[in-house]
């Protein structure tokens, strides 16, 4: 009988674990901050890659601002803070990439309108394998 | 026998327990960020605001002041910072006008009084934004270490400016006590900024 168990409880775990993975891209968990019109604002979010190749951002688009950067904050060497304009970002197979303050994060330069919190616009990420997706981005103070 | 030598390591523990307590209490509370020993009066500051009346950072005495230096087209670092200080103040309750936020300008090409005013109003409309000639912020930069960088990127939102992204925190007493690096957590920033604030006046 305890074998049995063992047994049963063996075969689930495996069937679990060979449960397959939806294979594409996928968006999380989308936000910006609040910013003026004619300021800029930046947008956030996790995207996770079901596929089994490697596969990267290569573009972000929308009709919120006048321009749309992929850029990363990080720290020089001088101690100072610094952007840099990122042509791709990867997002490893089977792995994820995090847009989120102080790293990675889509740029929307001279908002065309301000964005309040509770705020909703559209952005278009362009991958170099994969399918754009369009998200629904939330305005959130976090 | 045995009860002697019992007592004796009785003794001994609680000994060691009462000197460790009183070690642990006379000591000061440690920063989590990066103290300065010994602490220095912060370089004053002076410079316009937006409604026309003058700044003075010695005017802030009293108050615990947490200082940043940035630039309102920054879309990332100086939000991610004017955020966890805005929700800093906002735990804080009654407590919360003990702390004023003040911003401070590395790009007084592009920001304006108002611009700036209205940038860091966005996050707390408490907090103070300043800006001035160039003339005017570079001894102020000097006097606080700021390093800053205009860098042509070709990004479509024009130069950026590479800064330094500590956060200065000065006592009510007006003394430049500690800086937190950028990327320091919330739960350290408000761990710091809650020491200075249980301090009273001397």
């Amino acid at each position: 009988m305890k074998k049995f168990v063992v047994m049963l409880l063996a075969l689930a775990l495996t069937l679990a674990a060979c449960q397959p993975q939806p294979a594409q891209i996928t968006v999380s968990d989308p936000w910006a901050r609040p910013a003026g019109e004619g300021e800029n604002s930046a947008a956030f979010f996790v995207i996770q890659n079901g596929t089994s190749q490697d596969d990267a951002v290569v573009r972000a688009e929308s009709d919120v601002a006048a321009a749309v950067e992929i850029h990363l904050s990080k720290m020089g060497e001088n101690g100072a803070m610094q952007m840099i304009r990122q042509d791709k970002v990867v997002v490893p197979a089977g792995g994820e990439t995090v847009f989120k303050p102080g790293s990675y994060h889509v740029m929307l330069i001279g908002l065309q309108r301000e964005l309040k919190e509770g705020d909703t616009f559209t952005l278009t990420l362009y991958f170099e394998k994969s399918d754009p997706q369009t998200l629904t981005v939330p305005v959130e103070q976090r | 026998m045995r009860a002697r030598w019992l007592w004796g390591l009785v003794t001994f523990v609680v000994g060691v327990a009462v000197f460790a307590g009183w070690l642990a209490l006379r000591r000061p509370p440690e920063f989590v960020g990066v103290a300065l020993e010994p602490p220095l009066p912060a370089p004053e500051i002076v410079l316009q605001t937006v409604d026309g009346t003058t700044f003075r950072l010695t005017e802030q005495r009293g108050k615990v002041v947490a200082l940043f230096f940035g630039y309102t087209t920054c879309p990332d670092v100086c939000p991610a910072t004017l955020a966890e200080l805005r929700q800093i103040r906002a735990e804080l309750g009654a407590q919360a006008d003990d702390l004023q936020v003040v911003f401070i300008s590395v790009d007084p090409q592009r920001d304006t009084p108002e611009r700036i005013q209205e940038y860091v109003s966005r996050f707390d409309p408490a907090f103070i934004g300043l800006t001035g000639s160039e003339a005017e912020l570079q001894p102020i930069w000097d006097a606080y270490g700021v390093f800053r960088e205009e860098v042509d990127t070709g990004s479509a939102a024009g130069y950026l400016v590479n800064h330094s992204a500590r956060t200065y925190l000065i006592d009510r007493s007006g003394y430049l006590r500690l800086t937190l690096n950028f990327g320091t957590s919330i739960n350290d920033m408000r761990h710091d900024i809650l020491i200075l604030l249980k301090e009273k006046m001397p």
